[in-house]
């Protein structure tokens, strides 16, 4: 069958948008949060936040090819992230898309974010000579959300795996005006794993998202924890499953 | 992914054993509590994506795909200058793709034949027509881009695939495009949107039964899982249209299978789709 050689996105041409369309801040958001849907996977989730689709799987911990000094006292974790073709506005060839690339990219970059966050949660000591891959699907981006849909479903997906952690990393991330906040939060414990901003902003209003945040993730903490709650009473209901 | 009870670790030494096992205790039923041609329950919802033009999420059972449909503006070829041109890609879970390969370097999550099958389907059932992508004749076509993405797969992809095609298709509109008599360049209105020309009365819908040999008898288990896939003898897939006319068959493996074999799957396959197609017009 015959291909096209060129193509051009439609949007490049349009003759009717509105650009100075405002994006509402305070619009209620739903959450939805799922885990175990993917079967191969050790631990897996699926979290929508406003109009973000992030599935996450985990795939460990098993035995690491990898033979640096730091894989023998501590597991190591890999992660990566990656668009599906119709993730964004533009859409995303799939046949161009790299597995292999370390390369300067927006993937890179969330995946770099993405192992800040986690690492103060994990008890890595516990697996010493193993590794832990989170594999994260992004299906849909809104702009807003994505770090903080990434970050839930990486602890929800850890958490059905069963993998030992200190607490739930648990993010929230607020726009305002140009500039994007985002902050990861142990609720049990009270701290804060990471804190990524771009934009400009004054400490005191910088105080004020900070709060905000800190609230939101409660919220969002009440969710994951009913939603693992609910999961296993269903398992132990169900006739002799081990957990 | 336990192995902590007798029946997991079974599954996990000789998943064909076990199956040979389980289906000598019970009769007429598999591991999964259905029997042999009894569908795993399917769950639709439709335009789930901001982005796409037309999408839909289908879960049969455990496997879960999403399709999505979107469009570029494109020049036709000199060959034909009304016909538009489409493409499918059918992707499939990494973390499958990396329990199979086990290493990062290979991850092969392109289906190619699956993407091939689909693209002839809608070519030679004339579900879509090339020409109706058309928006001025030598100048501009529309590049149809159906993407699926499988989220989860626990066997029968092609049936799930063709049938979350179906529904994307009903919701999908795209941007009204005029072409500028000056300059020659496509003006695309995005807030006028029209539902796209397709053929309604075709509904192709595919109907995958796996063939198991049991003590010399073979066994028909319509939409098979993921490990009745890898454990049958062979795989049928009969891809049907409204009118009960046969839009593609295929057989997977070389196992020997007579004529007659063939007649019954295809009423099995019959009844099957029927079950199916009133599901996808229920929700209409």
């Amino acid at each position: 069958m015959e291909q096209p050689e060129e193509c051009f996105d439609p949007l490049q041409f349009a003759v009717d948008l509105d650009l100075t369309k405002s994006t509402d801040e305070n619009t209620d958001e739903k959450v939805y949060i799922s885990k175990s849907l993917i079967d191969r996977a050790n631990g897996s989730s699926y979290i929508e936040l406003a109009s973000t689709k992030v599935t996450c799987a985990i795939y460990g911990p098993r035995e690491t090819s990898s033979s640096s000094d730091e894989s023998y006292s501590k597991c190591l974790l890999e992660t990566s992230i990656k668009f599906s073709p119709f993730g964004r506005q533009k859409r995303i060839d799939p046949l161009l898309v790299q597995y292999d690339n370390d390369d300067d990219c927006e993937e890179a970059e969330l995946c770099s974010r993405l192992e800040e966050a986690l690492l103060p949660c994990i008890l890595l000591h516990k697996y010493p000579k193993s590794q832990i891959d989170i594999i994260i699907d992004v299906i849909e981006d809104d702009g807003q959300h994505l770090l903080s849909a990434i970050i839930l479903s990486a602890t929800v997906a850890l958490i059905d795996a069963c993998i030992e952690l200190y607490d739930t990393v648990v993010a929230k991330s607020l726009k305002r005006d140009q500039s994007l906040f985002t902050l990861c939060y142990m609720p049990n414990l009270a701290q804060v794993s990471c804190l990524f901003f771009d934009g400009e902003a004054t400490p005191a209003e910088l105080d004020v998202l900070t709060d905000e945040a800190v609230k939101q993730c409660q919220l969002l903490h009440k969710a994951i924890c009913k939603v693992v709650i609910s999961d296993l009473k269903a398992a132990v209901t169900s006739n002799g499953k081990i957990i | 992914m336990s192995l902590d009870n007798h029946e997991e670790l079974q599954k996990f030494i000789d998943l064909s054993e076990h199956y040979r096992t389980y289906l000598d205790e019970h009769d007429n039923s598999r591991p999964d509590g259905r029997s042999f041609s009894q569908m795993r329950p399917v769950q639709i919802l439709d335009n789930f994506l901001q982005h796409s033009y037309g999408s839909s999420m289908i879960r049969f059972g455990n496997t879960t795909v999403i399709c999505s449909i979107t469009g570029q503006l494109t020049k036709p070829s000199l060959k034909s200058l009304r016909s538009g041109f489409i493409q499918t890609v059918v992707l499939l879970p990494r973390t499958q793709a990396w329990s199979t390969y086990g290493r990062r370097q290979q991850i092969i999550n392109e289906n190619l034949t699956l993407s091939q099958n689909l693209l002839d389907i809608i070519y030679k059932s004339k579900l879509i027509n090339l020409e109706d992508l058309c928006i001025e004749e030598g100048k501009w076509v529309w590049c149809l881009q159906i993407d699926f993405q499988c989220l989860n797969n626990d066997g029968n992809l092609f049936d799930s695939c063709l049938f979350a095609l179906n529904v994307a298709l009903r919701h999908t509109s795209f941007p009204t495009v005029k072409v500028d008599p000056d300059t020659q360049k496509p003006l695309v209105y995005t807030k006028d949107l029209q539902n796209l020309e397709y053929n309604k009365e075709q509904q192709p819908l595919c109907c995958t039964i796996a063939v198991y040999d049991s003590a010399q008898e073979y066994q028909y288990l319509i939409d098979p899982t993921l490990e009745e896939e890898t454990i049958a003898k062979s795989l049928l897939h009969y891809v049907l249209l409204k009118n009960d006319q046969i839009c593609l068959i295929h057989k997977t493996s070389g196992a020997p299978f007579s004529p007659e074999k063939f007649h019954h799957c295809y009423s099995l396959a019959r009844d099957y789709i029927l079950q199916l197609r009133s599901k996808l017009n229920q929700q209409n």
